[in-house]
């Protein structure tokens, strides 16, 4: 579905990727672990083709994702800022892109937003504007704005680690119901625990460079992998 | 009271009307042409090329640094040594909306960044291409701080209209001089220009706190923001 293919960029002469090369297949759940600066949000913002490469390819379904505004419009994703539009209320948020970029009907447009304000368990928050939402409130309508594109592949960066555990919760939740579903997911996060749950595919990333790719059936073996050991224990030691 | 009869006298006659047309005429022709020139400029000073951001500061640099007044005597004497022939009017329109559009383009600009580099992420995720960027997401929200600077220009244009006085444009303040002139009433004459200028001040602030109240979600909890859902009408205020 999605393929990376060697890919290199640097930020003012930094390597921050290295030759990352990654083959992401339909219906897999995917999940990037890290430390900070390891490239990993980065890595997640080329697949959404929201950054220019220095090196190598990005393919979905066999198209450049840079130059492809179609292939971006087929990928969700989800910031760890969640960046709502701020002058429009919830539902018209949701309603947007299918709209303006696909140009679908405004009464076709809002039954589906309806649907997933449903999913998101939001029925009752569509007109509320986003400064007017609590954090978890504001992730889980840009989730939902993202599916209004009716995406293929759902990219997650950070999606709870600027919320309180209690919202942390809510959020996961909706993306394991995502994953669930069948959607194929990629997630970048620092919670293990959801991470074992939900992923069937753990990418240790550090220096910009995959480290480990195993399946998450595997994550106890950890101990084979010293870099990865060692990562886990500084995140769980706490 | 003779003096106040005197007044009234010139307030309703034909000269003193025409004058008033005039003033106003000029200050909303140059002023709405300064607008939209600034937004050009703006858009020039914040693209990514080296060229237009020179030409853009150049710009600003120059039209802001010379007096207005050096400016429309040099559109209206030197001018013509080119060839170029303006009257009164033409001369007074073309110096005044260039020397505003420099401030405007400040203004469009601080607007523009005023929106975050999150918002164009989002929209970008969403297949939205440049212009439907600008349209939907970008330009309603940096209207909220454009709109209120801008009304100020408005008042500003108004009293920086009497200027076209001196280039032989019938505007109110040469109607008053004219009015004086030929019967020493020189009171009266300013009195009655003044009650024409205080009376469109007014008006002008009058439009700008409505605009205000109308842009200001956050304000009202419950009241939905009218001027947003004009906009999606299809009714810019440009």
């Amino acid at each position: 579905m999605l393929q990376i293919e060697q890919v290199f960029k640097q930020y003012h002469g930094d390597p921050i990727l290295k030759e990352v090369s990654l083959d992401i297949r339909e219906g897999e759940r995917v999940v990037i672990i890290g430390p900070s600066g390891s490239g990993k949000s980065t890595l997640l913002r080329c697949m959404a083709g929201l950054e220019p490469i220095d090196g190598g390819q990005i393919l979905y379904n066999g198209q450049d994702v840079g130059g492809s505004r179609h292939a971006r419009a087929e990928i969700g994703m989800v910031f760890q800022s969640f960046d709502l539009f701020q002058h429009l209320n919830a539902i018209q948020n949701i309603m947007l892109a299918p709209k303006v970029v696909r140009g679908e009907k405004e009464q076709e447009v809002r039954k589906r937003a309806t649907q997933l304000l449903e999913r998101v368990r939001l029925k009752d928050r569509a007109e509320h504007y986003p400064e007017q939402l609590s954090g978890g409130q504001q992730q889980r309508i840009a989730i939902a704005r993202a599916l209004a594109m009716n995406p293929k592949l759902m990219l997650f960066d950070e999606p709870t680690s600027a919320l309180d555990p209690e919202m942390t919760a809510e959020v996961l939740d909706v993306i394991s119901d995502l994953a669930r579903d069948g959607m194929t997911v990629v997630i970048v996060t620092h919670e293990m625990e959801f991470a074992r749950r939900v992923g069937d595919r753990i990418i240790f990333m550090d220096q910009g460079k995959v480290v480990e790719d195993l399946p998450s059936s595997k994550m106890e073996e950890a101990g084979k992998h010293p870099r990865l050991a060692q990562f886990l224990n500084q995140i769980t030691q706490y | 009271m003779e003096f106040m009869e005197g007044v009234w006298a010139y307030l309703g006659s034909r000269a003193f009307l025409d004058g008033a047309v005039n003033t106003m005429k000029l200050t909303l022709v140059s002023q709405i042409v300064a607008v939209l020139l600034g937004f050009i400029i703006a858009l020039a000073k914040m693209s990514k090329w080296k060229l237009l951001q020179g030409l853009a500061t150049s710009y600003i640099w120059i039209f802001r640094g010379i007096p207005v007044l050096v400016q429309l005597i040099f559109v209206y004497t030197a001018l013509p040594q080119f060839g170029i022939r303006l009257t009164g009017f033409q001369s007074a329109f073309v110096a005044l909306a260039l020397n505003e559009a420099a401030y405007m383009a400040e203004i469009v600009r601080s607007g523009l960044a005023s929106v975050g580099k999150g918002q164009h992420r989002a929209a970008n995720a969403l297949g939205m291409n440049s212009w439907q960027r600008m349209r939907y997401v970008v330009l309603p929200q940096a209207f909220r701080v454009i709109v209120p600077p801008t009304a100020n220009q408005f008042i500003g244009m108004l009293k920086t209209s009497a200027m076209a006085s001196v280039v032989g444009y019938t505007d109110l303040l040469l109607t008053a001089q004219q009015t004086a002139s030929a019967n020493f009433d020189y009171v009266d004459t300013l009195i009655a220009a003044v009650i024409y200028y205080l009376a469109f001040t007014a008006l002008f602030t009058l439009v700008q706190s409505y605009l205000e109240r109308r842009m200001d979600i956050t304000r009202s909890r419950t009241r939905k923001p009218r001027l947003f859902s004009l906009m999606k009408r299809g009714k810019s205020i440009l």
